[in-house]
Order: C-alpha cells, then sequence, then structure tokens
C-alpha cells in the first residue's frame, strides 16, 4: 500500500540577514510518510523546525528540494502561490494552536466556517448552508453558537471553530499545529478525543505536531521526534516513549512531569543550537548531550533502521 | 490545632474575597479563600484558568487591577497583614519578604537595561551598598547561567526564555525573600527547559530555606515538586492535602475529575475523562458550592447550607458529599 502522504528528502533553507552566504536550515533532509487513517506526531522544541516542516507540507511556503506526494500527486511542482486556487488545497488543512487569533474577529462562528467552503468548493447557497451546520456538528459545535463571534466564545469552542473551519472543504489530511496547547486539561481531553472520532469515522490523516509528549501518546500511533531540522528519532509511539533510543528523545520523555519519579531524571542544559549553517561532520545534539563521544564530534550520524519500523540517528 | 495543622504558617490567608467591578457587573472572583504556606515548603495553587489562582497572588502583594476590591479577608505574613497595612509596610514586603515571578520572563523584565544591571538594582534596593556587580555576577552564576560575565551586558531580547527566566528567578532571590511566589513560570518554556527551570527553583528555594507558592495548571508538575497542593475551582478553595494525598486519595469530585483528564502514563485515550460543562459565570448569582452544576456527586443538600470546610487531619475538603 502506497502512502497517502509521502515526504522524501525535504530541505528548506532561509538567508540569514546581514550575514551573506549564512543558512539558517529549517528543514535538512527530513523523509517521512502518513496513510490514510493514520495519525502522526511531530515533536520537538521550537526552533527545532517542526512548524517550518508543517508550512511546507501545507504547501503555504516552498521547499528548496525534495519531494511532497499527495495520492500520487507531486504538490511541489505547485508553487505555494498557486496553491492556495489548487483543487489539492482543499485535500491539505491545517488548525492552528490559538484559534481565537486565526479567526477573523469580525466574522461570526458561520460566517468563519464558510469561508474556505465557499473558497475551495463549488456549492449552492444551500449547500453552504448545509455544509456549515454539517462541520459544525462533526466538530460538537452547538447551533445556538453559530451566530457568535471569536470574543463571545470559549476557549473550547474557539477550538472547535478552528477545526470545523478545517473539516469544511472535506481533507484528507488534517495538520494540527499545537491545536490543544492554549486550553485547559478539562477540554483538551474533549478536543483530543474529537480529533480521535474524525480519525476514525471520516478516516482522517493526522499530522499532530506538539512538545506535549502525554498528548502525543494518546492520540498517535507514530511518532517523529525532531531536532534542529532533522529527524532523530521515529517509531511507534509506544515503543518509542517506552525505549527511547536517541539521548534527546530521552530527555523530552524525562522532562515530562511525572510525581511518580521524583527527582531521578536525565536533564539535558542548554537551550537549543542555533540551526544557521550548522556543522555537516558532527551530529547536531553533540552540544547538549549527556553521553556524546569523540565520534559524535567528527561524523554526523544517519538515520538508520534499528528494528522495523523504527529509526533513529545516534551512533550509540 | 484550628483550620488543619497552623504550626509554622509563614503566611496565612483566612477568607479572603475579592471581586471585580465593572461595567459588566461584578465578578466575585475570590471567596472566602483559605490557606497557608510554612516556612520552608513548596505549596501548588493548581486549578484551571479563571479558577482565582493568580487573582490570589496578585491580592498578596496588591499588584491588582483597580477594579479588583478586596471585600473580606487577612492575609498575615510575618505579623502584617498584607490585606491591611499601609503602603509603606507593603513595599517592605514585596522583594523582601515575598518575591514574584511571572509566566512571562521577558515580558517582565525592563527591554532596554542589561539584564545585569537589573539585577544589581534589585540587590541596591535590598541593601546591598558596595560590590553589586560582583554580587549580580554571583547570583547569575547561582541560577547556573553560563558564562555569566557575558551574559551581563545583555539585553532581554538577547537571551532565550529559560533564560530570561533565569535572570527573573536571580531577581527575585536578590533580597532574600522568605517566599517566592511562582506563576507558571515555565508555561511557555521549551518542555526540557521547563524541566530544568523547575529544578533550579526547587534548588534554590531549598538552599535559601525559602517557601514558595507554584502557580500552575499542571497538576502533574505540581506533584513532581510540592510538598502540599491547594486546588481551586471558580474562586474557592476546595480542597488541600499533601501532595501524595491528592493524587493518590482526592476527596473532592472536582480533584478527582481534574485528575482523571490529565494524560498520564499508559493510558488510553478513552479513559481520559473530561470534565462535563465549564466555569459557572461568576458574575451570576451562585449556588453555595460552585461545582455543584457539573458534580457528579451532587445532591439536593448541597444548595441548602453554606460551603462545608472540613479539616480531616491534615486533608482539607469543601464538599458535603467527598
Amino acid at each position: 500500500m502506497t502512502a497517502l502522504l509521502d515526504i522524501a528528502d525535504l530541505r528548506c533553507r532561509f538567508p540569514v540577514r546581514g550575514r551573506k552566504g549564512s543558512f539558517l536550515h529549517a528543514v535538512d533532509g527530513v523523509s517521512f510518510s502518513i496513510d490514510r487513517g493514520e495519525a502522526v506526531a511531530l515533536v520537538g522544541e521550537s526552533g527545532c523546525g517542526k512548524s517550518t516542516l508543517a508550512r511546507l507540507v501545507a504547501r503555504l511556503i516552498d521547499p528548496d528540494s525534495g519531494q511532497i506526494s499527495f495520492a500520487g500527486i507531486d504538490l511541489v511542482a505547485i508553487p505555494a502561490r498557486r496553491f492556495a486556487d489548487d483543487p489539492a488545497r482543499a485535500r491539505i488543512q491545517m488548525v492552528f494552536q490559538d484559534a481565537g487569533d486565526s479567526i477573523d474577529p469580525r466574522y461570526t462562528a458561520r460566517q468563519a466556517i464558510a469561508e474556505p467552503i465557499r473558497g475551495l468548493t463549488r456549492q449552492t447557497r444551500a449547500g453552504l448552508a448545509a455544509r456549515v451546520a454539517e462541520v459544525a456538528a462533526l466538530a460538537g459545535l452547538p447551533e445556538a453558537l453559530l451566530d457568535r463571534t471569536a470574543h463571545q466564545l470559549s476557549g473550547g469552542q474557539k477550538a472547535r471553530v478552528g477545526i470545523a473551519r478545517a473539516l469544511g472543504p472535506a481533507p484528507d489530511v488534517l495538520i494540527l499545529d499545537e491545536p490543544t496547547a492554549a486550553l485547559d486539561v478539562s477540554v483538551q481531553a474533549l478536543v483530543l478525543r474529537l480529533f480521535d472520532d474524525l480519525r476514525r469515522e471520516l478516516g482522517l490523516s493526522l499530522l499532530f505536531i506538539s512538545h506535549d509528549l502525554g498528548v502525543v501518546r494518546l492520540l498517535c500511533a507514530r511518532v517523529l521526534v525532531m531536532y534542529l531540522g532533522q529527524i532523530v528519532e521515529s517509531g511507534p509511539a509506544a515503543d518509542l516513549f517506552d525505549a527511547p533510543r536517541h539521548p534527546y528523545t530521552q530527555a523530552l520523555v524525562d522532562a515530562v512531569p511525572n510525581p511518580a519519579r521524583r527527582g531521578q531524571r536525565l536533564r539535558i542544559t542548554g537551550d537549543i543550537v542555533s540551526a544557521i549553517d550548522p556543522p555537516a561532520n558532527a551530529c547536531r545534539f553533540v552540544g547538549r548531550c549527556p553521553v556524546a563521544i569523540a565520534r559524535c564530534r567528527s561524523e554526523a550520524p544517519m538515520l538508520r533502521e534499528v528494528m522495523p519500523g523504527r529509526q533513529v540517528a545516534c551512533h550509540l | 490545632m484550628s483550620a488543619g495543622d497552623m504550626s509554622g504558617a509563614l503566611l496565612e490567608i483566612t477568607d479572603l474575597s475579592l471581586e471585580f467591578r465593572g461595567r459588566g457587573g461584578t465578578v466575585r472572583a475570590l471567596e472566602a479563600v483559605s490557606l497557608s504556606v510554612r516556612a520552608g515548603e513548596m505549596l501548588g495553587l493548581v486549578g484551571e484558568s479563571g479558577s482565582g489562582k493568580s487573582v490570589t497572588a496578585y491580592a498578596l502583594l496588591r499588584i491588582m487591577d483597580a477594579a479588583a476590591h478586596v471585600t473580606a479577608g487577612q492575609a498575615w505574613f510575618r505579623g502584617t497583614d498584607l490585606l491591611g497595612c499601609d503602603a509603606a509596610a507593603m513595599r517592605g514586603v514585596r522583594g523582601r519578604g515575598i518575591a514574584m515571578i511571572f509566566q512571562n520572563p521577558r515580558a517582565a523584565l525592563n527591554p532596554v537595561v542589561p539584564v545585569g544591571r537589573q539585577i544589581m538594582v534589585a540587590l541596591r534596593h535590598a541593601g546591598v551598598a558596595g560590590g553589586a556587580r560582583a554580587a549580580a555576577l554571583a547570583l547569575m552564576d547561582r541560577v547556573h547561567i553560563a558564562d555569566a560575565a557575558r551574559r551581563f551586558e545583555a539585553l532581554p531580547l538577547e537571551l532565550s526564555g529559560g533564560l530570561c527566566q533565569r535572570i527573573m528567578i536571580a531577581l527575585a532571590l536578590a533580597a532574600r525573600p522568605a517566599l517566592l511566589i511562582a506563576d507558571e513560570p515555565t508555561t511557555g518554556l521549551d518542555v526540557t527547559t521547563q524541566a530544568v527551570i523547575m529544578d533550579l527553583i526547587a534548588e534554590t528555594a531549598r538552599e535559601a530555606g525559602m517557601a514558595t507558592l507554584l502557580i500552575t495548571h499542571d497538576l502533574a508538575l505540581a506533584g513532581e515538586q510540592c510538598d502540599r497542593i491547594a486546588v481551586m475551582h471558580a474562586g474557592h478553595v476546595v480542597e488541600i492535602a499533601a501532595t501524595a494525598a491528592i493524587l493518590e486519595q482526592p476527596r473532592h469530585p472536582y480533584t478527582r475529575r481534574l485528575l482523571a483528564s490529565m494524560p498520564q502514563g499508559k493510558m488510553a485515550l478513552t479513559e481520559l475523562r473530561p470534565i462535563p460543562g465549564g466555569l459557572p459565570d461568576l458574575r451570576a448569582s451562585l449556588p453555595p458550592c460552585r461545582y455543584a452544576a457539573r458534580c457528579e456527586r451532587h445532591a439536593a443538600d448541597c444548595d441548602a447550607g453554606p460551603l462545608p470546610r472540613l479539616w480531616q487531619d491534615a486533608h482539607f475538603i469543601a464538599c458535603r458529599h467527598p
């Protein structure tokens, strides 16, 4: 079975202003695939390139090189500038972190949900109204709330408007960029269940970007761990969190507050280093790695399969 | 022992009620909040947004919005009632008695003054006359800022969020306070940085013998770091107990649901139980128990009398049917 979405050796660099010849390697040779109905998590810290990767896959920006193949269509061939009008636009939709900020404050929930449907699909007036009602119901948004503007809705309700908006054009893939980060735990639980229901019932594929490993484990079968533009580990969620192979994954797992493990965790110190002109012949994690050896400073580890479905980029 | 174990209480809040008066009506943000922080302990104040945990802290330091009015209550800290003392006494408490660090450290720092100089100002304010620069550098070392001499002249904008929070902690330590209030100190930081900063707060508090009031929405974080936890819901303190008791034998129905809605360990998504309903509108007239409308154990007598406030040994529960 070929994957619904297949990403191969994707690269995206940004020139650094005022430093001629310097580049920020935001996404540096990333490959992965997502099957229909599969939920894949992309985890990593700010500055690791996960949002750039999401924007590339959603075709909001153009990569320097690499392939994005979606249901057999080569999406890289369509420039980002033109992608907004392309029929494929409807099939990949994005849900943003702060739904309140990504909705026009003058719009009612109904207008906000209708906008992408009107822009991306051909609908009669009645068809449009029916579709808005349908996706609002799918997102668990009561009819009575549809005439409110964003500031009249709670955080959880705004999140649902963001989800309904993304569902409108009947996508195959939802890219979720930290969709629950701003929500209280009680509301977060509801929204996570909604995503899982949508995946099961509509066969939606999810690319879930998050730094919250507890949430990732609940929703996603497979996890990609990203560090400074590269995937450093990938595999089934349960295996990866129970027995992380890369020291960075280990540190992420240990950083999750866990009352049962008071005071016995691996801590990495230092902040994420810059992705500007990274050395070609060293591991990018070496400066923060608690177990680095000499080889890590002279040879960049390649992502290799260590067991079926499990890949790690580490010499150790 | 009245109202539980009060021995060694550094801060003692009793029956604090506070409301915001505005054009939209009066929001009764806090009602009869009582809690104590003991010398040297870390108390977690946990609740969802709108539960009143930050407002409680702001009320203690009297750094509130003009619309906020304390309508009742006392907050005794080393012989001073923070809610009733004059402005001069309050200035003596801020920084020296109680210091506070905030969620967004970069926004709390002065954007145009090098961070090392901000620490020097705090040290001079605390009475350090000579050698403030060396003392500031020593504080930066103490919060594990590598290369402190170089970072001394940096502006907040030039430092990462984690480094800015370290600077905030150094500022808070400058006057050797007895109590540190940390309001969501790691929210918005990267996960690995969150863990390191939280360890730093715990470590510096322990070294300095400083008590800490940790305000957080994250029950797991409080569970990992705190000695005791107080749970708030809609302006009420609903439960206070030792951390292990809160996590393992929660008594209040809200605490139980909060725990059940939290992703933890190897649970499946279907085991995650969201809390029905939302926070009540605090402008409306409310029943004695503000959780009643969401509560699975709600009974007719819950609406009858005032909110019960039970102390069983060192475990406080504001519930008639725990």
